[in-house]
């Protein structure tokens, strides 16, 4: 694999100054598209995401606009209920996912990746003249950031292509909403 | 009454050309999403639907399989017409004989100055509870979908011209170079 190209020193202070600025981000909304391939199947089609210190709730829409699947993880585990109302619950988002829809969705690490930043684990990272990850290496992950938008004070990834062995993941964010407030009583109060 | 105008529908008219509007509410009767474009449908099972805004995206049903393109995503999604039919409304509209395999017909009463069939799905996997067909005279005038969740999708069509000459190239879908195509 890649060695990080050698870059400017000032550069790297660029990048360290961007992940530092996304660090209050702890809880964001957003509405999208997203792609799924494996090597036997695929799905294309609408999601949404909100994404809490401690929840998650995801939904899966077709083209239709009808809702296809949701996945609601909390300190306990995750459920997913799909579209013939089967419910159905596992300890984490990647057994679950990979036990029903057949593949395994990240969940572990993809908040900190679709905000544009690596989790705490060991990684391989290129970033561009603004310090926004342009590529990430991590937990077998292979991910490449090839859009950007400005959102309030931040910049957040707008495509994200996301590479692994066994599943390929495409994010295109139609639109963020972010909820930087610090102090968790603003956070509870969220419905 | 409805199930008579869906027949009708399927007798009289072999070929449609409409713009539709497709308006997609949660359970809470909040919209989520409004997108627009056009379609054409030639029986059977050839049908095209162009989304154009707020974002592009392709289904194409080329009599044997269905083909769903996303350019942003640069996929493309592939399914055989048959496996569809339940599920995708599209495949309904153009296909008849499919259409009693697939759904339990009844009467939708009158409705908005419209006739509706009631179409429910035999098989639970359809990701449908109910597809409502809104008929204007035979001409078809809306559809309204409701899915598990309680979403509801309405789709108005307008500009209609019914039997129009259609071009074949119109249901025939070819990967765009470079494009993931992935089966389903």
């Amino acid at each position: 694999c890649t060695t990080t190209p050698s870059r400017p020193v000032a550069n790297e202070e660029v990048h360290r100054q961007h992940l530092a600025s996304l660090q209050t981000l702890q809880a964001f909304d957003l509405k999208g598209r997203i792609g799924v391939q494996t090597q036997k199947q695929g799905f294309s089609g609408g999601f949404t995401w909100n994404h809490q210190p401690a929840t998650d709730q995801v939904a899966l829409f077709s083209p239709l606009g009808s809702q296809v699947a949701t996945i609601d993880k909390d300190p306990g585990g995750v459920t997913l209920v799909t579209s013939d109302q089967k419910t159905l619950r596992a300890q984490d988002a990647e057994t679950l996912t990979e036990q029903n829809l057949g593949w395994r969705l990240p969940m572990q690490g993809l908040h900190d990746w679709a905000l544009g930043r690596p989790t705490a684990a060991p990684h391989e990272a290129i970033w561009d003249e603004q310090g926004r990850l342009t590529r990430l290496k991590q937990d077998g992950w292979d991910i490449e950031y090839s859009q950007y938008q400005r959102v309030g004070q931040y910049d957040l990834p707008h495509k994200i292509y996301m590479k692994s062995l066994q599943l390929n993941l495409k994010l295109i964010v139609e639109r963020w909403n972010i909820d930087d407030s610090n102090d968790t009583s603003a956070l509870q109060s969220k419905p | 009454d409805g199930p008579e105008r869906l027949k009708a529908f399927y007798q009289n008219t072999v070929g449609l050309k409409a713009q539709f509007k497709q308006t997609v509410s949660d359970a809470q009767g909040r919209k989520v999403q409004e997108v627009t474009g056009d379609m054409q449908l030639q029986r059977p099972g050839k049908f095209r639907w162009d989304y154009q805004k707020p974002y592009v995206q392709q289904i194409v049903g080329d009599g044997q399989k269905v083909w769903l393109y996303d350019p942003e995503l640069n996929q493309v999604t592939v399914r055989s017409l048959s496996k569809a039919i339940g599920s995708s409304p599209a495949a309904m509209l153009a296909g008849s004989k499919e259409m009693e395999k697939s759904f339990a017909l009844q009467d939708g009463g009158n409705q908005g100055g419209l006739e509706w069939v009631k179409a429910t799905p035999r098989e639970k996997e359809s990701g449908f509870e109910q597809i409502m067909i809104g008929f204007k005279g035979d001409q078809l005038a809306q559809m309204e979908l409701l899915d598990s969740f309680g979403h509801r999708t309405l789709i108005e069509f307008s500009q209609i011209e019914r039997n129009p000459t259609l071009a074949a190239q119109a249901f025939r879908f070819v990967p765009p170079a470079g494009a993931d195509v992935v089966g389903e």
